[in-house]
C-alpha cells in the first residue's frame, strides 16, 4: 500500500503513528529532541515533544483509498486549484512556479 | 455613489474605531529585549484584568493539549510555555479582539492564516518572526476600517468581488477612492506601528517592484498567496493572480524543490491555532 505525507497539528498526532519526516526541536540553538524519520512515536516521545512545545509533526499514513478514490480526490484539489488561479496568467513564470508548487502539495 | 473620501481626511475617522491595544505596539518596540517585554506584559496584565484573562485562556488551552494543568497567573504560563509563546499568544489575541470589537465582517481566519505563513517565511530573511506575525494579522486592517464605518459600501465592494469577480483593490477604488492597502497603511501609521509594519500592511497586495524588495512586504504579499493558494480558510473568493517576481526573488524561494515543509508546517499550524484562538 502507497504511503503518504500528513502534517499534523500535536494535538492529532497518537502513539503508534509513525514520523515521515524527523521532528527535530531547538531551543536558543541547541537541539533538545530529535526524532528521525521512520520512528514510531511513544507515549513517552509525545509528552517529550508536548513539554517542549512542538505543535506539529509530519506522519507517515497508509494511503487507505482505492485507485478510483484517490484519481477522485485528485481530480476535486485539480479543480479548486484551478479556480484559485482562474484570474492569474499561465504564463508568468513566478506564478506559474507557484501554482506548480500547490499542484505538487496538494495532488498526491 | 463613491464616496468622496479625503486621504487627510482619514485620521479623524480612525478614532471611530475601537482602540488598539496599546500593548502591542508597546511588545513591538522591544522584541529584542526579553527583560523589557517582560516588564511590558506585566504592566498590562496589572493594569487590565481583560488582557490577562485573554492571555491566560490561550495559555490555557494550550497547556490543556500539552498535558498540564490549569494555571491561573501570567507569571505560572510564562515559566510552563515559555515567553517567546507568551507574547505570540498576546500578538495574537491582541489582535483577534480588536478585530472582535470591530463587530466587522472581516475574515480574521484568513488574517491568522497569513501571520502564521509570515512567520514561517521569516526566517528565510532574517525577520523578526513575531514582526512577521503582526505585519500578516494586521495586513486587511483596511477591510476592518471599511467595513466599520462605510459597512453598507464595504458591502458593495464585496458583491462586486464575490458575484461580479472584480479585482478587490479596484472595486474599492471605484467606491472608496483607495483600497484597503492604502487605507490599512494610514491607520497603521497613525497608531505609530513600525515602518517596516506599515508598508507591508500597505503593499501586500500587488506590490511595486521598490516595495517588493523590502523583506516584510515581501514576506507579507507571499504569505497571503499561500493562504489563499491552500484555502486557509476555505472560502470562494480565495484567488491568487500575480506573485511579485520581485518578492519572490527578495525572499529567495524555490518552487520547484518541494515545498510540502513550508506549506505543510502553514497547515498545520493554522489548524492548530484556529483551535487555540478560536
Amino acid at each position: 500500500m502507497a504511503i503518504r505525507q500528513i502534517y499534523l497539528p500535536l494535538f492529532s498526532v497518537r502513539a503508534g503513528m509513525t514520523l515521515a519526516r524527523s521532528a527535530v526541536i531547538t531551543e536558543r540553538q541547541v537541539t533538545v529532541l530529535m526524532l528521525p524519520a521512520g520512528h514510531e512515536l511513544t507515549e513517552n516521545n509525545l509528552a517529550q515533544l508536548r513539554a517542549h512545545h512542538a505543535d506539529y509533526l509530519c506522519i507517515a499514513e497508509e494511503d487507505a483509498r482505492s485507485d478510483v478514490l484517490r484519481a477522485q480526490n485528485i481530480a476535486t484539489q485539480s479543480a479548486r486549484i484551478d479556480r484559485i488561479f482562474c484570474n492569474a496568467d499561465p504564463e508568468h513564470p513566478e506564478t506559474r512556479a507557484f501554482c506548480d508548487a500547490v499542484r505538487a502539495y496538494r495532488l498526491v | 455613489m463613491p464616496l468622496s473620501l479625503k486621504l487627510e481626511d482619514l485620521p479623524a475617522s480612525i478614532d471611530r474605531l475601537p482602540a488598539f491595544p496599546r500593548i502591542i505596539s508597546e511588545l513591538l518596540t522591544d522584541l529584542d529585549d526579553d527583560n523589557s517585554s517582560m516588564l511590558t506584559l506585566a504592566q498590562h496584565v496589572e493594569r487590565d484584568p481583560v488582557v490577562a484573562g485573554r492571555i491566560l485562556s490561550a495559555a490555557n488551552r494550550i497547556l490543556y493539549y500539552e498535558g498540564w494543568p490549569e494555571v491561573r497567573d501570567i507569571y505560572t504560563a510564562v515559566s510552563l510555555i515559555g515567553f517567546k509563546r507568551i507574547r505570540e499568544i498576546v500578538l495574537t489575541t491582541g489582535t483577534a479582539s480588536f478585530a472582535g470589537h470591530c463587530r466587522a465582517r472581516f475574515s480574521w481566519e484568513h488574517s491568522l492564516a497569513v501571520g502564521i505563513g509570515a512567520q514561517e517565511l521569516a526566517p528565510l530573511v532574517n525577520v523578526n518572526p513575531h514582526v512577521a506575525l503582526v505585519a500578516g494579522l494586521l495586513h486587511d486592517l483596511g477591510h476592518l476600517w471599511m467595513s466599520c464605518i462605510h459597512p453598507l459600501e464595504f458591502q458593495r465592494t464585496r458583491l462586486l468581488v464575490e458575484v461580479h469577480g472584480k479585482d478587490v483593490c479596484a472595486a474599492e477604488r471605484e467606491l472608496f477612492g483607495f483600497d484597503h492597502c492604502v487605507i490599512g497603511a494610514v491607520i497603521a501609521h497613525h497608531w505609530r506601528l513600525p515602518a517596516d509594519v506599515v508598508a507591508a500592511i500597505g503593499h501586500h497586495h500587488l506590490p511595486s517592484d521598490n516595495a517588493a524588495t523590502q523583506k516584510l512586504v515581501a514576506i507579507t504579499h507571499v504569505a497571503e498567496l499561500i493562504a489563499n493558494a491552500l484555502d486557509l480558510p476555505c472560502r470562494d473568493i480565495n484567488r491568487v493572480t500575480r506573485l511579485s517576481p520581485v518578492a519572490h526573488k527578495t525572499l529567495g524561494v524555490d518552487w520547484s524543490q518541494d515545498c510540502s515543509a513550508l506549506f505543510g508546517a502553514i497547515e498545520a499550524r493554522h489548524q492548530y491555532a484556529s483551535v487555540i484562538f478560536s
